[in-house]
């Protein structure tokens, strides 16, 4: 055998590896897990949230707030937001899965239906998703045009074409990582989170060093409205929407907890923590050095040399980041299609969902621009959609839900709805995602009063909450479908 | 075919052990009403005292 067909031999083999470990991972992955499967206590999810927390796109949240808030009300405005938001987001999704031992988007079957689950992962997360994955390749294509320009003296436009070759070549780098499945994801992320650690506190010292703390809280905002009331509550919201983009992921991740306290308190207080860590250096850097993008702070800070190196790293914790959430994503994507796109292989599509981001990465400063907006609209999705889970998790099955109904198929399926739609669920999206985007509008900025004293989150997961708990009344309930009401296996679960 | 067997009899073999083994498990247990509310409380106080902050 030829040098060159051994070679060919070993990596179809590695991909035929790959291939396989996904596809299990796929299938039996939506499977219950068994308690000795589950072996994360409260300290060991805490650990993954906060790693996942302190990561690239924690500095831009930061650096974003700042431009409409100084210092002090950024801190607020950050401990606010995310408070409100990760406490909505964890009860729309580490409950349910941690209970069961069961994968997300199989879990939210109970509240969607089959279909409708289906319909809200080829939708919002998809979208939700695909944004954050093309920010993390824009990032890392500005991360990059710096270091050619400090390094080799370049002179590029940071939001021109080279940042959209360079993003482009990070999709790809993700692409790469991600066709290797997720032991090489999780292998890498043990490096970048204690890298970013690293980096923040590196920043931070740097910061201060140069700046003095009282001009640091004397920093005007960078780009207010004359309104400071509205000011606060657009950062608040802002804020907001950052905590309720961790649900996509969540609810998989809890589920290989013990314990439903060791579930909730890790996801709130680890990315909680994490959050604040990261921000408050984003704030404070975007403030001093008056840019609100990441790597832009670098090489002022750091100096040409350390500055490169850092910009380096954040470059390359980008495209692990990009493979965390992209992994569950696609996960997602797989497990939700049913036979449409059950014969596509992992890498093939992998592909396919990284060429919506590459899309996105052909306008470099949209992205960029839009972030906020972005961060806004999919918070106002992802708010509804926590409101119509807690209802019906929380409220109207107390907890209890059927367990082999989630794996049930057919005209037998006790949670079929209607066609596999749970019409009262979808529906309470649609109003109260409309509603959220009445009250605060992102892109025309037009508010109602009710904005600025109590959110546009509160009061949208609040309607979600009262129509799905009507029309789903209406609709199943009283009608006895829905497998509402039912014996709870796992009663005495925990009873001494 | 062989794939999809092998599939369903995974799932009933844990579908068995966790609805009979684990039926009592605190892994299974529910979350207790006093948890959520100490949990609502403390996202509350957090939310109460930062709004505080911003406003004065």
């Amino acid at each position: 055998m030829s040098a060159r067909t051994e070679t060919e031999t070993e990596t179809e083999t590695r991909a035929l590896r790959v291939e396989a470990a996904v596809a299990e991972e796929a299938t039996y992955g939506s499977l219950p897990l068994t308690k000795n499967e589950r072996t994360w206590r409260a300290g060991d999810f805490g650990w993954v949230t906060l790693s996942l927390a302190i990561a690239t796109w924690a500095f831009l949240t930061g650096g974003s707030t700042v431009l409409l808030v100084g210092f002090s009300d950024g801190i607020a405005a950050m401990l606010l937001g995310n408070t409100i938001g990760l406490a909505i987001m964890v009860l729309g999704s580490v409950l349910l899965s941690q209970r069961l031992g069961v994968e997300q988007y199989r879990a939210l079957k109970s509240v969607f239906g089959a279909v409708g689950i289906a319909i809200i992962v080829f939708t919002v997360v998809l979208v939700t998703e695909m944004g954050w994955t093309s920010l993390l390749g824009v990032m890392f294509g500005r991360a990059f045009t710096e270091i050619s320009n400090q390094a080799f003296g370049t002179g590029f436009n940071v939001e021109g074409p080279i940042v959209t070759v360079f993003a482009l070549a990070a999709l790809l780098g993700g692409w790469s990582l991600l066709s290797r499945g997720p032991v090489a994801i999780s292998k890498l992320n043990r490096f970048v989170a204690p890298g970013l650690l690293i980096i923040v506190a590196l920043m931070m010292v740097l910061l201060m060093s140069q700046h003095s703390w009282a001009d640091l809280f004397a920093a005007k905002p960078l780009a207010p409205f004359e309104d400071e009331t509205l000011n606060f509550s657009m950062a608040v919201e802002f804020n907001l929407g950052a905590g309720l983009s961790w649900w996509p992921v969540m609810g998989t991740l809890a589920r290989l907890t013990r314990g439903p306290k060791a579930a909730l308190w890790p996801a709130y207080g680890g990315i909680f923590i994490g959050t604040v860590v990261a921000q408050i250096v984003g704030m404070a850097a975007a403030l001093m050095l008056g840019a609100a993008d990441p790597t832009a702070w670098m090489v002022p800070l750091g100096g040409p040399v350390l500055g490169i190196l850092t910009l380096l790293f954040v470059g390359f914790a980008n495209v692990t980041s990009m493979g965390s959430i992209a992994y569950s994503t696609v996960l997602a994507i797989k497990q939700s299609s049913g036979q449409l796109l059950a014969k596509l292989r992992w890498p093939a599509l992998c592909a396919v969902f990284l060429f919506f981001p590459a899309v996105l990465t052909l306008f470099p400063s949209f992205m960029y621009g839009q972030f906020m907006t972005f961060v806004v609209i999919s918070g106002a999705f992802i708010a509804a959609i926590c409101g119509v889970i807690i209802a019906d998790y929380l409220i109207v099955r107390r907890q209890n839900v059927p367990l082999r109904a989630l794996y049930a198929s057919g005209t037998n399926d006790p949670l079929r709805f209607t066609g596999g739609v749970n019409i009262a669920a979808l529906a309470a999206v649609v109003i109260a995602s409309v509603f959220y985007l009445w009250v605060y509008n992102p892109i025309t900025l037009e508010t109602q009063p009710i904005f600025r004293y109590a959110t546009a989150t509160l009061p949208t997961v609040v309607i979600a909450i009262v129509v799905y708990l009507i029309l789903n009344w209406l609709l199943y309930v009283r009608r006895g479908l829905g497998a509402y009401g039912q014996a709870d296996p796992f009663a005495a679960a925990g009873k001494k | 075919m062989h794939a999809e067997m092998r599939v369903a009899e995974e799932l009933e073999r844990r579908l068995t052990e966790v609805e009979s083994h684990e039926a009592a498990d605190p892994l299974h247990a529910k979350l207790s009403g006093r948890s959520l509310t100490l949990f609502l409380v403390v996202a509350g106080v957090i939310a109460v005292v930062s709004w505080i902050a911003g406003v004065m």
